[in-house]
């Protein structure tokens, strides 16, 4: 799947738990840097995340993931 | 609503963030404490979003990570000013450190846990609120593999042998509720009830995506307590009862029963029914249909159920949202008290649009799954099991004809006295409590001030010496009504006050009121009151009782808080009951 395409989806996640419909993720988004994002919002986005790819984060690398371009770079690699 | 069968708990995640803003008309408002032995954030939200879908708004109390035995053992001033209505302490396995114990001494560690557990409940007894505990899931690895349930030592004898001294104490306490979440993760899958990345990463002791079914799970009990469950199944026939039309195929070429697969899958869903009829549940059947197929029907033996097995039989061609009110009003029940199921949409739409608080399961075509939609929403979670509850379909099936014997007596009084009817009154005791409990929170129109009480608070109000609280049982020569009518009051000085005063809507117009009337005024005589004042409280559905004490010539000299106080001298007070004959248990 193209990175571009990723990002939208994966940005309609973030705009429904972020309660912000203009919300668009950016490479260098980071959990607790953006309103609203914070670890317990995480738990939440990656558990939707999983579910509407159908694929499984490992431990490792949800503790390597440090901004939105790896958990996007992540994605795109399990898929 | 989001929380029904089929649960989709993706949706229920994104939709509970969209929803916060206050209810309108909430029918109530609940304080919950949650306790918790691990996170439980997304609980808790999920908790308030669950009553909002019910239109009960909730505030919720959620303890510092972890401190669920300290906030027990030494509570807080933050949850004591909360005034929590209903306690939920959230352990599991994952708190119980199973890994922890050296596999040579399960038996101490057992005896040790169950000693902090029954401290815990003591300790929350106080709140004097219902306490709703977990058992502990299996763990998702075996030590010995299948033996592991068999010998000392296995991980799943230990969790077997705690459970089993947990359920132990919580059906022996009526202020514990369970909250099965051994079943409940044996019924999702543990290796999808168990999330260990979560577990490592934010403390939550179960995956996310299970954090609904839990929370249905708990709130159901917390629906239950407060009574608002439901008391008729209405049933389509047709393709939903059994296979085909009957119109069309004929009695014998409908599917039903062996040897046919759809046949089967209906034949499973009747004798569920029968089960759900024989605790209590009432049926009743609403049917496009001619009466006479629908006898030929069930007179061909195919069925499992039987015509009598129903409380009432709509099978006609009116709108199925008529037929339902028909129904309710036939069997003096309210219509938000029925389930309907239909596998029709478009029928399910009518009743579900026009019959306000109706549960209309969305079931299609898909037979194999029509249980779960009966039995995965909580429509019937109960707290208890009377005896009441076992005879309930049987009287009502002796209203029916007490209704034909009425219409055959030319004068109401001359039926009221073929009857032969007689009422055994008692104090609220161990024996009664539960129907007593039961009864004051399920009453909706025969019901003054609509206050409701958990076991708890009741006992509560009554330790006081100035309190009474009596019930009566209905006996007539059709059998046992059972407990169908509690009057409650206080002393106050020279004045009976009458505070809690319900009926149950399948014995009014007998002359029960009265009868229950003068045993107040004896109550009341007793204590050496003057006069007697009957407290009213206007509620949605019981207008039936607003004129009770005008009609009966009280005086209403005060409205307070919206409660009227109607006041009569006890001298003055005449009351008829000459139909009831006071009799023996």
């Amino acid at each position: 799947m193209e990175t571009q395409s990723l990002y939208t989806q994966v940005s309609d996640i973030f705009k429904q738990i972020l309660n912000n419909d203009n919300f668009e993720l950016q490479p260098g988004d980071k959990a607790g840097e953006i309103d609203g994002w914070d670890s317990l919002t995480h738990v939440i986005l990656i558990d939707l995340i999983e579910r509407k790819f159908d694929l499984k984060f490992s431990l490792g690398e949800l503790e390597e993931m440090k901004d939105a371009s790896d958990l996007i770079e992540t994605i795109s690699e399990k898929l | 609503m989001s929380f029904d069968y089929p649960i989709d708990s993706s949706k229920i995640l994104l939709n509970r963030r969209k929803l916060f803003t206050p209810l309108k008309n909430p029918k109530k408002q609940i304080n919950v404490a949650v306790l918790g032995a691990s996170t439980t954030d997304e609980l808790c939200e999920q908790i308030k979003y669950f009553f909002y879908t019910k239109n009960i708004s909730c505030r919720i109390f959620q303890s510092n990570f972890g401190q669920f035995m300290s906030e027990s053992l030494d509570p807080s001033d933050e949850l004591i000013n909360f005034k929590p209505d209903f306690i939920y302490v959230h352990t599991s396995i994952k708190s119980l450190k199973i890994y922890d114990v050296d596999l040579n001494n399960h038996a101490d560690f057992v005896d040790s846990h169950i000693k902090d557990f029954n401290m815990m409940a003591e300790s929350l007894k106080l709140f004097n609120c219902p306490i709703i505990l977990n058992n502990y899931e299996f763990p998702d690895l075996r030590l010995f593999g299948n033996i592991d349930r068999l010998i000392d030592g296995g991980l799943v004898k230990l969790i077997d042998s705690i459970n089993t001294k947990i359920h132990e104490i919580i059906n022996n306490k009526k202020f514990l509720y369970l909250n099965d979440i051994n079943y409940l993760s044996a019924k999702l899958g543990l290796d999808l009830w168990f999330d260990d990345s979560q577990w490592y990463k934010s403390k939550y002791s179960t995956s996310i995506s299970v954090i609904p079914a839990l929370v249905k799970n708990i709130g159901n009990i917390i629906i239950a307590i407060t009574g608002e469950t439901k008391k008729v199944v209405a049933l389509d026939l047709d393709n939903t009862l059994w296979g085909g039309v009957i119109g069309d195929d004929g009695a014998s070429k409908i599917k039903i029963g062996e040897g046919d697969p759809i046949g089967e899958g209906h034949f499973h869903l009747q004798k569920l029914l029968a089960l759900l009829k024989s605790r209590g549940v009432l049926l009743t059947i609403n049917s496009k249909n001619d009466i006479d197929n629908v006898k030929k029907s069930f007179k061909s033996g195919r069925n499992f159920l039987k015509i009598e097995d129903f409380s009432y039989i709509a099978a006609n061609w009116e709108r199925k949202d008529l037929n339902l009110l028909e129904t309710a009003q036939a069997l003096n029940l309210g219509a938000d008290s029925f389930v309907f199921i239909d596998d029709n949409p478009a029928e399910q739409s009518i009743v579900r649009d026009n019959i306000l608080g109706i549960s209309v399961p969305k079931l299609h075509k898909n037979v194999e799954d029509y249980p779960k939609f009966l039995f995965d929403n909580g429509f019937f979670e109960t707290i208890s099991f009377s005896n009441e509850d076992k005879e309930r379909a049987n009287i009502y099936k002796k209203n029916l004809e007490r209704d034909e014997l009425r219409h055959s007596l030319t004068s109401y009084s001359d039926y009221l006295k073929s009857l032969e009817m007689t009422s055994f009154v008692e104090n609220f005791n161990s024996n009664n409590s539960e129907r007593v409990v039961q009864l004051l929170n399920k009453t909706n129109q025969f019901n003054f001030l609509t206050n409701r009480y958990t076991y708890e608070e009741l006992n509560k109000k009554l330790s006081s010496k100035n309190e009474f609280l009596i019930c009566a049982n209905l006996n007539d020569k059709f059998g046992d009504n059972g407990i169908i009518s509690i009057v409650g009051g206080y002393v106050d000085k020279k004045s009976f006050y009458i505070d809690n005063f319900v009926m149950s809507c399948r014995v009014l117009k007998r002359g029960m009121e009265d009868f229950i009337l003068n045993n107040v005024i004896d109550i009341a005589r007793g204590n050496g009151c003057s006069e007697i004042v009957g407290m009213f409280k206007k509620s949605e559905k019981n207008s039936m009782v607003k004129n009770f004490y005008q009609d009966r010539n009280f005086n209403l000299e005060l409205v307070e808080n919206s409660i009227e106080y109607w006041h009569s001298e006890l001298e003055s007070i005449s009351v008829d009951d000459n139909f009831i004959q006071k009799g023996n248990k």
